[in-house]
């Protein structure tokens, strides 16, 4: 590669290119007309080179990270000679790259002087995309035929101009349709945006410095996702697990990885883990791979930029026809649920080798709402509700409390009540940490965080949650997460909701919903936790007294809000000997 | 321009003969065995979008190409260009239910909008839940499967390919759908250059006049054949069976008043109850389509079919009724509501005019059936056949044959089903004792059984599994439906729902039954002769012979003993229900 090795001009350059895509974060954000991608920012942006590799990413979902290099494939091969400036390529397909249907790809060409220099891609997640579930999610769904709209990749422009029948036909297709059209032209300025940030940035540089920096930091984050592999010891560190149900009530699915370390290189392989299921929990192979890229994004030490040398040293495989690599027609749109425990589990196998530099394990997944009110006529007001819940304790410090999983990158964020109540006809009756949760440790696990809704309108709710029947695990001997929990109240009347991934149940105006999420994992022994800690937590009402003597052993002088440190250090004797018997 | 009533008359069959060349066009290019069967059906408005023209059309299509334009002309306004192809599947725009997609081209001749051609046809699959999208068991659009509002396929003889390969990725067996939109896309081509052809004729003014004469004729037709029927109000009530789930129990009520003054008719659907959660509501335009349908082939079958001939006809459904659902309402199974309350206007009507109308008949039942071929290649198959016509004021129903609703509908060859898709066909025929006694007889039932080659998705839609075809004038009704799984071993009867899915094996059988029609008139006045043939013909037994008609027949004489036969007949009175 030409051009001459300037740091300093690799760093302006590195900080240049991802202000560009943050950007375009921005543009999407200001711009969107869901409230999920300007409330709760359930999308990402990102810059491509010509070659399809990835050069930088803006307000990104962690996991996101892998759809844009799961589609450029794609994309290259089928307009590889057709791209010309004002092209947009639009696609949701997951059996092209993508995810699940509600997930739509837009990528732009960059031309520069005539010439083809990189693109501008966005992923956002859509608020319906019709099918027979609201929000393109359901999990009862056999073939991708019925989860809605399949949009493989076509032009959405063609040299500037907007195709509209085919946005008149999506938009006939889904159940929001001002949202789908409003966010499709929102990701296509932020694209143009994305497109503009680049030729600015060429006009200044030039075309061969570009190139040549952007192969530099390429070669900068592969040297450092090289060098985080070696530090882990060689060996091969298996996993296994048995996921909730096949998504249809049935019996559980087995799940097995096995990460294999050499060196500088990393494999990790899904042999053993069950054959893809007849409900859409499956995970499309670009998603599975796209987890094993966030998990050790994750645990990368420096702040090495996000481009696709961080992935060259990771090699993903999964045999065909397996839950993690289905086949078409095999449905998909509720990967979700199965795409966090993935993460997770390479968190769990990792931890046999570096146990000090990985977390326990969270809530289990983004969890979420859909709310479909009826109306008399016209389109309803659908909610797609997006809301926190917390991480598990870390090697050195607690879950981080109030934010999205690790793996959405912290970058999405509860949807505001006072937004969705303008919306929606919802009322948000509550919103907030439920004490005594989450396990105890050295360092504790995010506390739960519920959400409670109250309904102004009879309609349909499908509630989303990762973890049901199980909890997430803590680490080094600290302990289990919390269960989740979901209630009904109707008058005075409270029903407990099942233990269901997804549940899809009628609601009556005037019905209140409680959505208790799992509370993460511990790390480390709990008993080792230092009671100032601990006196914080109860201070913060974080805890109760009665919680912080039965789990910790630390006993808290109410009157004076101090530890009682004679009776800790008894409590804590009484404790170790108990567990020692 | 001077009125010249041979002219007039010269352009009405030319036009006639236009849309039957489209429909060949259609038939011959098609890939799908429904285009085969003839369902499909194609059409000729004029440049204002009124209808002038149909050809190869079945009664209850004469409305769709109606109600379809005013939603074209509304989107488009004057956006039209030469080679420019809409396509739709909306069932709120027109359409009657999702798999039936319709192409629509305008014709322009010395830079001006003449017409528009117009074909649709019924589409094996339009993706969605299941298979063939129009299972009841859906509860809103969105499930159904793809829906396409007045969209430009082609605009100015430009196909816009990335609109048809959305398309195309959201349907099953994607090529044979291709196949078919083309091959209507090659019809309504066809139309045009046949219409400019009659253009250059005789010129655009005269051709303008001739559609203009030939509207208000079919209306003042249709006026003066309405003013025949006696001046009142006609009830009549029945219930559907069926909420889209095949749940026990259920009785949607279901009411038509017809009132004839002077030379209006107003079709009231006001009693009908409300829309229901499954796919069986009929939107509003099957529902006049029906209405449309079922007038024209009583009132006045030698009208023009073309847009004069509704205007002296008043539908009234009510919204979110059964016949009028609000949107997203599902409607994919629409059929055998359709099949219903084409029937219920038959016998409103019959309380008018007795010698005039017949019992429909029965028929139009489906089986659906997708899967992968041994090679992977997937494969859907629509197989829809018929029973027959109910009894007549003059005649027996006739067997074997579309009911009238589906007029022009034939039946798939068992040669070119099982050249195509890996199933045999067992089986077809007459079962007897099935028909409903009368005076004129209704048709028999007609059986087939299918033997599956592959695994697959099975759907069998069935009408009157529970509620029999009833006979008028005194004539019995005709036999129940039934479907049967493996009739040689296991035997068992398969729920009685609408639309029954299964998935079957290789060497899987079902032996269906399509219900007899009622009769019409008194059992105990058939003339015994014909009460003979039909026992000759194995379409009924001696046993029935002697019970449902009181004619006692000589096995060994081949003959009808006639001194026993007086003698039995006059210790009767009423006639005796079919055996189910």
């Amino acid at each position: 590669m030409a051009g001459v090795f300037d740091p300093i001009l690799i760093e302006v350059m590195k900080n240049e290119l991802t202000a560009v895509a943050e950007e375009m974060g921005i543009t999407m954000k200001r711009t969107a007309r869901s409230l999920g991608a300007k409330e709760g920012s359930d999308f990402s942006t990102a810059l491509v080179d010509a070659g399809g590799r990835l050069i930088a990413q803006g307000l990104t979902i962690g996991v996101h990270l892998g759809y844009i290099m799961g589609v450029m494939p794609w994309v290259l091969k089928k307009f590889g000679d057709d791209l010309h400036p004002g092209d947009v390529i639009v696609s949701n397909d997951p059996y092209g790259g993508v995810s699940h249907f509600p997930d739509i790809v837009l990528v732009m060409p960059i031309f520069w002087q005539q010439e083809l220099v990189g693109f501008a891609a966005i992923v956002e997640h859509h608020t319906d995309i019709g099918g027979r579930f609201p929000g393109g999610m359901g999990i009862a769904c056999a073939e991708v035929y019925e989860e809605g709209v399949c949009i493989p990749g076509v032009k959405l422009f063609s040299k500037g101009e907007l195709n509209h029948d085919l946005v008149d036909m999506i938009a006939a297709n889904v159940r929001a349709p001002e949202d789908v059209r409003g966010d499709l032209d929102a990701q296509a300025a932020a694209c143009r945006r994305g497109a503009q940030g680049v030729r600015d940035l060429l006009d200044r540089h030039g075309l061969e410095q570009f190139a040549a920096c952007n192969e530099q930091l390429r070669q900068y984050s592969e040297r450092a996702m090289r060098a985080c592999i070696a530090a882990i010891p060689d060996g091969s560190y298996a996993c296994t697990d048995l996921f909730e149900d096949d998504g249809l009530g049935g019996e559980g699915v087995n799940l097995r990885l096995t990460v294999t370390v050499a060196g500088e290189s990393v494999q990790v392989d899904f042999d053993g883990t069950g054959p893809q299921v007849r409900s859409a929990i499956n995970v499309p192979f670009n998603l599975t791979r796209a987890c094993v890229y966030v998990a050790f994004r994750s645990i990368l030490e420096t702040d090495a930029p996000a481009n696709s040398g961080l992935m060259a040293p990771i090699q993903v495989t999964a045999p065909e026809g397996c839950v993690v690599n289905p086949q078409f027609p095999g449905a998909v749109g509720a990967r979700g649920m199965l795409m966090w425990r993935i993460i997770d589990m390479i968190f769990a196998a990792l931890a046999q080798a570096i146990p000090d530099k990985v977390y326990a394990a969270g809530e289990g997944g983004a969890n979420l709402l859909v709310y479909t009110p009826q109306v008399e006529a016209g389109v309803p007001s659908m909610l797609l509700d997006i809301y926190t819940s917390g991480w598990g304790a870390r090697p050195d410090s607690d879950g981080v409390e109030g934010v999205t999983p690790m793996a959405a990158g912290g970058a999405m964020r509860s949807i505001p009540a006072e937004m969705i109540e303008r919306e929606c006809p919802v009322m948000l009756a509550g919103f907030g940490f439920l004490p005594d949760t989450g396990g105890p440790g050295q360092y504790r696990g995010a506390l739960s965080v519920y959400r409670k809704w109250r309904f102004l309108g009879d309609g349909r709710v499908m509630l989303r949650t990762c973890r049901v029947k199980s909890v997430p695990y803590g680490l080094a001997g600290g302990k289990d997460g919390t269960p989740f929990a979901a209630r009904l109240r109707s008058g005075e009347v409270e029903t407990p909701l099942p233990s269901e991934m997804l549940i899809d149940t009628e609601v009556r105006s005037g019905e209140t919903l409680l959505h208790v999420q799992p509370g993460a994992g511990g790390y480390g022994d709990p008993l080792a936790r230092d009671p100032q800690l601990v006196l914080d937590d109860v201070l913060d009402e974080k805890i109760s007294p009665a919680y912080a003597e039965r789990e910790y052993g630390v006993a808290i002088d109410q009157s004076t809000e101090q530890v009682d440190r004679n009776r800790t250090t008894q409590l804590r004797a009484t404790l170790r000997s108990e567990l020692e018997a | 321009m001077a009125f010249d009533p041979i002219l007039v008359e010269v352009v009405k069959n030319e036009l006639a003969a236009i849309t039957e060349e489209m429909a060949i066009a259609v038939w011959k290019t098609g890939r799908s065995p429904m285009v085969k069967t003839g369902d499909f059906a194609t059409a000729i408005c004029d440049g204002q979008g009124r209808l002038v023209g149909q050809g190869y059309a079945a009664p209850f299509q004469l409305a769709f190409f109606i109600a379809v334009m005013p939603h074209i002309l509304k989107k488009y306004g004057e956006d039209f260009a030469p080679g420019d192809v809409i396509v739709v599947n909306d069932p709120y725009a027109g359409v009657t239910h999702m798999p039936d997609v319709m192409i629509i081209s305008p014709t322009f001749w010395q830079g001006q909008r003449v017409a528009f051609t117009l074909a649709y046809s019924h589409h094996t699959d339009i993706g969605g839940r299941f298979p063939g999208g129009f299972s009841s068991q859906c509860t809103e659009t969105f499930e159904e499967g793809l829906r396409l509002p007045p969209i430009k396929l082609y605009k100015a003889g430009e196909r816009n390919d990335a609109l048809l390969e959305t398309i195309l990725a959201n349907v099953r067996v994607s090529d044979e759908w291709l196949g078919d939109v083309e091959a209507k896309i090659a019809g309504c081509w066809r139309g045009e250059q046949e219409l400019k052809r009659l253009l250059e004729k005789y010129g655009l003014d005269t051709f303008n006049s001739c559609c203009d004469y030939l509207i208000s004729y079919a209306e003042k037709a249709t006026r003066a054949a309405i003013k025949d029927i006696p001046p009142g109000e006609y009830v009549y009530e029945d219930a559907f069976e069926d909420d889209g789930f095949g749940s026990d129990g259920v009785a949607l009520p279901l009411k038509v008043t017809l009132r004839a003054q002077g030379e209006t008719l107003s079709v009231d659907f006001t009693g009908t109850g409300p829309q229901a959660r499954g796919a069986i509501n009929l939107p509003l335009s099957m529902t006049e389509a029906t209405v449309y349908g079922a007038v024209k082939s009583i009132v006045s079958p030698e009208v023009l079919t073309n847009v004069g001939f509704i205007r002296p006809i008043q539908v009234v459904a009510p919204v979110g009724s059964l016949v009028n659902p609000r949107f997203p309402a599902a409607v994919g199974g629409r059929a055998p509501l359709f099949f219903r309350v084409f029937d219920m206007l038959f016998r409103a009507l019959a309380q008018a005019l007795p010698d005039r109308v017949p019992i429909p008949g029965e028929g139009g039942d489906v089986l659906h059936f997708t899967g992968e071929r041994e090679d992977g290649t997937p494969f859907a198959v629509m197989d829809i056949f018929f029973g027959g016509w109910g009894g007549r004021p003059r005649k027996d129903g006739i067997d074997g044959v579309a009911p009238m609703a589906f007029g022009s509908y034939g039946t798939i060859p068992a040669e070119m089903l099982e050249r195509e898709f890996p199933l045999v066909v067992d089986g077809f025929g007459y079962v007897p004792d099935t028909g409903g006694a009368g005076k004129h007889r209704g048709s028999v039932s007609i059986y087939k059984q299918w033997r599956f080659l592959s695994p697959g998705r099975v759907m069998v839609r069935t009408n009157r599994l529970i509620r029999a075809s009833g006979g008028l004038a005194g004539g019995a009704s005709g036999s129940l439906s039934k479907n049967i799984l493996n009739p040689e071993t296991e035997n068992r009867e398969l729920p009685r729902k609408a639309h029954m899915h299964m998935d079957v094996k290789p060497g899987d059988r079902i032996h269906h039954i399509v219900s007899g029609s009622g009769g019409h008139g008194n059992p105990l006045e058939r003339d015994p002769a014909q009460v003979l043939t039909d026992v000759q013909d194995e379409k009924l037994s001696v046993a029935q012979a002697r019970d449902q008609y009181g004619v006692v027949i000589d096995t060994a004489a081949a003959a009808v003993n006639m001194p026993e036969t007086e003698a039995l007949r006059a210790t009767r009175l009423q006639p005796v229900a079919a055996a189910d």
